[in-house]
């Protein structure tokens, strides 16, 4: 019990340092005069696209046995998470009603601007983003096992691997699901109600951001040192040690067959979480099906400890060997996993399609599949695309599912590099960091240049 | 259309209603926002079910209660909507002709039909054009039609000229009529602006 407890105590921990750091910059990056700052949106966002023991290793060479602490589990998961909150503050800002706040302008400063109409108006949507954070952090295993820090989702492991044990995982799917299911209500009757009124835009649209003035460089010097610290640092450490052509060769000879490997679950996953995705999305938005949301979310949400434990009963049988023992069962936990991200960012696309343009193809003669087929994919055309880099993001950086799942000769880059990282030297393991790095960044990058086209 | 009632989260927009219809009539559905004019016509095209009354359609019945017995893609109604509902991932060509593929004509038939209904509505040469090099009434023209097209014994219309301005309206209103009575359609017009109703109204029904 009391392991439970610290463990919910880390956990708000880390949400309220994520969330108190990524408001502040979203607020920075959104609506000040500040130079410079989508290049630190940026950098601030690579955190959350990099397996989170990455950003562990690099810390660990900062802080040393600091970091195999509460505080270092607590920086380390911060880290990892400050985007969320931050992305999410910088998006709701931009898309707010303008006019709310210009309504507000004639009577007092932006200070109170933000303090009285800003946050209040977007209060229950950072209520939600910081819940998620919440979520994340209850179920994180890799950092906390990679720091050696014992929570009860480790204890849930722990207890199924050794003794085929599963009350604890039994226990806190129980708490998420009832989490998730009160988080879903809110969303639904309280915070899509009152969409409509804070994000619509009607009439003028102004791009007013709050000069800075004198405090310009204080505060660039205050993003610049967070920046360095909480990113670039960690990161650089470990570009510092692997820095030998050498060391890239022999980390690439030990690791090729597991990139292969990645790449490849990664494209099928990828493909198999945009395509649910979308059917998800559909019957979510057009057949009002909520309670695929609520699953869909649910087992995103639910740590991936759980998920693996419940795969592994279900399919550790004779007849169930060839999923067993192949990686078919790594790309059905994925697509367990993971549709959420997609089914949400469709959804969210799929909002905007007037539902006319479906009724008008149905009026001229088209079939249900037909209009799909040919007006409604075609118009979430880039929501599919940025799906699937997205996915496939989320997919090569997985280390927690395909660790519980992977069989004989199976393994991925990430989960191959995590268990490296016991045994290996130092310069190896940091090059191999790299590695990851550049592989993860290269489907952002090729959405980037993708999106133009398309 | 007999005992129509339709219920939206408990409230009722249409109450016991009945309507019928003339072939080749214009009837516009006059009244305040909120009426179930918009409702009627989306019953009327199979898009929304009904809680009680039946809907005929050249006395075939279409729609009972919570049922829809033909689907909209079976009726052969045309429907130009309030925000004209033009796809913008497909070309002027492309949207007119969206119909007559699914009728399955011929390529050159397609081509040639999509000609003669842009000359009728004044387009001609903007086949190529994208949706969004349109102007308000050059995209109202484009729905109309696509709507014509595919030569539907009944068009509806929910208020498809309200986003535009008064001289504007009046041209696109008279077009509307010359169509009309050169297609012989049955049109059944939702508005709420008094002096269109007049002005292409055989009957007007206020609700």
């Amino acid at each position: 019990m009391t392991l439970f407890f610290d463990t919910i105590f880390l956990s708000l921990s880390v949400t309220f340092i994520s969330v108190f750091f990524g408001v502040i910059l979203g607020i920075l990056f959104e609506k000040t005069t500040l130079p410079f700052k989508n290049t630190f949106l940026l950098i601030f966002s690579l955190s959350l696209f990099l397996p989170p023991y990455i950003i562990a290793l690099g810390f660990s060479e900062l802080f040393g046995e600091w970091l195999f602490s509460f505080g270092g589990v607590v920086l380390v998961e911060s880290v990892i998470y400050l985007p969320i909150p931050m992305l999410s503050t910088f998006l709701l800002l931009k898309n707010i009603n303008k006019s709310l706040e210009d309504s507000a302008r004639v009577y007092c400063s932006w200070v109170c601007i933000l303090r009285k109409i800003t946050i209040p108006l977007i209060s229950p949507y950072l209520f939600l983003i910081s819940s998620i954070v919440f979520l994340l952090s209850l179920g994180n295993y890799s950092v906390v096992n990679f720091l050696r820090y014992k929570t009860f989702v480790m204890q849930s492991f722990v207890e199924f691997s050794a003794f085929y044990e599963y009350k604890s995982a039994y226990i806190l799917s129980i708490l998420i699901a009832l989490i998730v299911a009160t988080l879903l209500f809110f969303e639904k009757y309280y915070t899509k109600k009152n969409y409509a009124t804070i994000f619509e835009h009607r009439g003028f649209k102004n791009n007013n951001l709050i000069d800075l003035k004198n405090y310009n460089y204080i505060v660039l010097s205050f993003v610049v040192f967070l920046a360095t610290a909480f990113v670039i640092l960690p990161i650089f450490t470990l570009v510092i040690n692997s820095v030998s052509i050498s060391n890239y060769i022999k980390a690439f000879e030990l690791v090729s067959d597991s990139i292969f490997r990645s790449v490849i679950y990664a494209c099928i996953g990828a493909f198999f979480i945009t395509f649910f995705g979308f059917i998800l999305a559909y019957f979510i938005k057009r057949k009002n099906l909520y309670i695929l949301d609520f699953f869909s979310v649910l087992f995103f949400a639910i740590p991936s400890t759980v998920i693996g434990i419940v795969f592994i009963m279900l399919f550790n049988h004779e007849w169930s060997s060839f999923i067993y023992a192949s990686p078919i069962i790594i790309i059905l936990a994925y697509i367990l996993k993971y549709s959420a991200i997609s089914s949400r960012l469709i959804m969210s696309n799929l909002a905007q399609l007037p539902v006319s343009f479906d009724d008008s193809a149905r009026v001229l003669g088209a079939s249900k599949i037909y209009t799909i087929l040919h007006i409604t994919i075609p118009l979430l055309k880039k929501s599919f695309i940025f799906s699937y880099f997205l996915a496939f993001v989320f997919l090569i950086r997985d280390t927690d599912i395909t660790m519980l799942l992977y069989s004989a000769g199976n393994d991925t880059f990430a989960v191959k590099l995590f268990t490296l990282m016991a045994n290996s030297p130092q310069e190896i393991i940091s090059a191999l960091c790299v590695m990851m790095i550049l592989i993860v960044l290269s489907p952002l990058l090729a959405w980037f240049i993708l999106r133009k086209i398309f | 259309m007999k005992n129509i009632t339709k219920k939206y989260d408990n409230i009722k927009v249409l109450d016991n209603f009945s309507l019928h219809v003339e072939q080749g009539k214009r009837v516009v559905l006059f009244g305040a926002s909120g009426s179930g004019k918009s409702t009627l016509l989306r019953v009327i095209a199979g898009l929304e079910t009904v809680d009680d009354g039946v809907v005929y359609i050249d006395d075939r019945l279409v729609s009972e209660k919570n049922n829809i017995i033909i689907e909209a893609d079976k009726r052969g109604i045309g429907f130009v909507f309030q925000d004209l509902a033009l796809w913008p991932h497909l070309n002027v060509e492309q949207n007119i002709e969206f119909g007559l593929k699914i009728k399955k004509l011929a390529k050159n038939e397609r081509k040639q039909k999509v000609k003669e209904i842009l000359k009728k509505v004044n387009l001609s040469g903007f086949e190529s054009r994208e949706i969004s090099q349109l102007s308000g009434g050059q995209k109202q023209r484009v729905a109309l039609a696509r709507t014509l097209v595919v030569n539907p014994k009944i068009i509806l219309m929910d208020e498809p000229l309200s986003s535009l301005d008064n001289e504007l309206n009046l041209q696109l209103r008279q077009e509307i009529l010359s169509l009309q009575e050169e297609f012989k359609f049955t049109l059944v017009y939702v508005t709420h602006n008094k002096e269109e109703a007049e002005f292409l109204a055989d009957v007007i029904l206020y609700m």
